[in-house]
């Protein structure tokens, strides 16, 4: 309860500087329901954040695109409202930005006063790219919407993940029920018009579907059908994890939406951004890379291109499919692929994982990469 | 063009709108010196459901279209504990607040229109229709 009268705002501190803002992707972490003495432990959640988010894919590869800043605001009270009407505590807490759970009577509904928010943020980090609350409370929560908001809960930092996909990167959930399997009546299919978001689609045609470059010629289009449109698709991946096809149930219905991976953290928080997922992120930090970074010379043969080069190369178009020039050497053989309108190159397959990467010089395509049989 | 090549910055505008059900307006804009997000494609949205933002020129051709995830809908999404399903949505009637684009600044642009499919719950998988119109310039606009 109660408001900006109840605490301050303290110091900002840029914790990732990879240059000025005017150039790169820039975060703000905000804090919200730490009393002063507990701003050490806010420091210790921002930290904690960051380095989630550079080891989750792609970020892992565009650390040097983003910049980020934790901004130490004190509160009078710990902790969150947590409204008994939800079957919480019934604690109130008087906090700067009145964070609360159990908003519109929904339990983990954990929201702020956004608009303070963004005003403080805008005093302190005006070239800011999202902003990111991060809530003084044991008791799992968060929200979406022009900032993400998240609890200190075990696991609750997936939903600062998730809320990024759709806050900074436009993504649409990929989940296949609206209020939930078992109970929706009303989601049986999905009516026959395409959504604008860059990861669920109508169209299960391979030459037509909008991630069509991402799907092996092996994987059948759909890839997985669901016998029973009433309910939500029960079978388990018929394919290993990497394959990239079109998995029916998604964007809040049972039938006749289409996601690109059996899971992704758009469908169910705790997994890995899919491919279609973090190459919509890659895109859209690319132009935020350092631009002392060559653009690699593919016309030279047994070019060396640096690792973050990887989305420069994916922001220009390329794409890489099972035919034409491309020559990747695997185990001393030479397969070839193509890197679309370009001459050839030379690469290696690795293994990460599961997945299989190409790696050209020092730099790393994660994978599922489309490769033909050697010539 | 960035700072660090010596180059002439991007410069965008913040944009921030109100908004009540589907009714908007700008409250604040802010010229920055940094980038706007890259274009999404100018054409073939049409007929889409979602939410996305244009620029026009003054003969109302489109010179920038950003997609994202709808502001306005009337229903919110709540992650939970369970294992399986951990996110679900919940309608909450008409909503209101403010949000932010972010545009280039672009000597072309006349106005900035809005695209949105319903925002209840029910429709939000229908076409989306434009729903609001401002000036470049004015800071008004029609709902």
């Amino acid at each position: 309860m109660m408001g900006t009268s109840d605490g301050s705002v303290g110091e900002t501190h840029k914790i990732v500087d990879h240059g000025s803002d005017s150039d790169r992707w820039t975060m703000v972490l905000v804090a919200e329901g730490y009393q002063a003495g507990q701003l050490d432990q806010f420091h210790t959640g921002a930290e904690s954040f960051m380095e989630s988010l550079f080891s989750t894919p792609p970020f892992h590869l565009l650390r040097a695109a983003v910049n980020a800043y934790r901004i130490d605001v004190s509160s009078t009270d710990s902790g969150a409202d947590d409204p008994a009407a939800c079957g919480g505590t019934g604690a109130t807490a008087r906090t700067f930005f009145d964070a609360s759970f159990c908003n519109n009577g929904i339990r983990r509904l954990l929201e702020v006063n956004t608009t303070a928010v963004v005003d403080v943020v805008n005093a302190h980090v005006a070239q800011w790219n999202m902003i990111i609350v991060l809530v003084n409370s044991p008791v799992y929560g968060g929200s979406g919407g022009p900032v993400a908001v998240y609890s200190m809960a075990s696991g609750a930092i997936e939903i600062g993940l998730h809320e990024m996909g759709h806050t900074a990167f436009g993504l649409a959930d990929e989940y296949p029920c609206y209020k939930g399997c078992g109970i929706d009546t009303d989601r049986n299919t999905h009516p026959a018009v395409e959504p604008s978001e860059p990861n669920v689609t109508t169209d299960s045609n391979r030459s037509t579907i909008k991630w069509g470059d991402l799907i092996a010629a092996g994987t059948p289009v759909p890839t997985t059908k669901n016998a029973d449109c009433t309910m939500c698709d029960p079978q388990a991946n018929p394919l290993p994890d990497s394959t990239v096809g079109a998995y029916e149930g998604a964007h809040w219905y049972h039938c006749g939406a289409y996601r690109a991976q059996f899971t992704c953290r758009m469908r169910t928080l705790g997994n890995p951004f899919c491919t279609v997922c973090q190459r919509v992120i890659t895109r859209t930090l690319t132009p935020h890379l350092p631009s002392s970074i060559p653009v690699p010379d593919l016309t030279r043969p047994g070019a060396r291109i640096p690792k973050v080069a990887h989305a420069l190369l994916i922001q220009a178009g390329l794409k890489f499919t099972d035919s034409g020039p491309l020559e990747i050497t695997q185990d001393g053989q030479i397969l070839r692929g193509s890197v679309v309108g370009q001459q050839p190159v030379a690469g290696t397959l690795v293994q990460v994982g599961s997945v299989v990467a190409l790696e050209i010089g020092d730099y790393k395509v994660p994978g599922p990469i489309s490769l033909g049989h050697p010539h | 063009m960035s700072v660090e090549d010596g180059a002439t910055p991007s410069r965008s505008f913040r944009l921030t709108i109100s908004f009540r059900g589907m009714n908007m307006s700008i409250v604040d804009r802010r010229s920055l010196v940094m980038p706007a997000p890259i274009s999404d494609a100018i054409r073939g949205y049409e007929g889409q459901s979602g939410f996305w933002y244009e620029l026009h020129n003054a003969t109302g051709e489109t010179i920038y279209r950003r997609v994202m995830h709808n502001p306005l809908s009337s229903h919110v999404e709540e992650h939970t504990i369970e294992p399986t399903v951990t996110s679900r949505r919940h309608p909450v009637g008409e909503r209101a607040g403010t949000f932010m684009l972010l545009v280039p600044e672009d000597a072309a642009a006349a106005s900035l229109v809005l695209f949105s499919s319903p925002p209840d719950a029910a429709a939000v998988a229908q076409p989306a229709r434009k729903v609001a119109e401002f000036a470049l310039g004015s800071g008004d606009g029609t709902g």
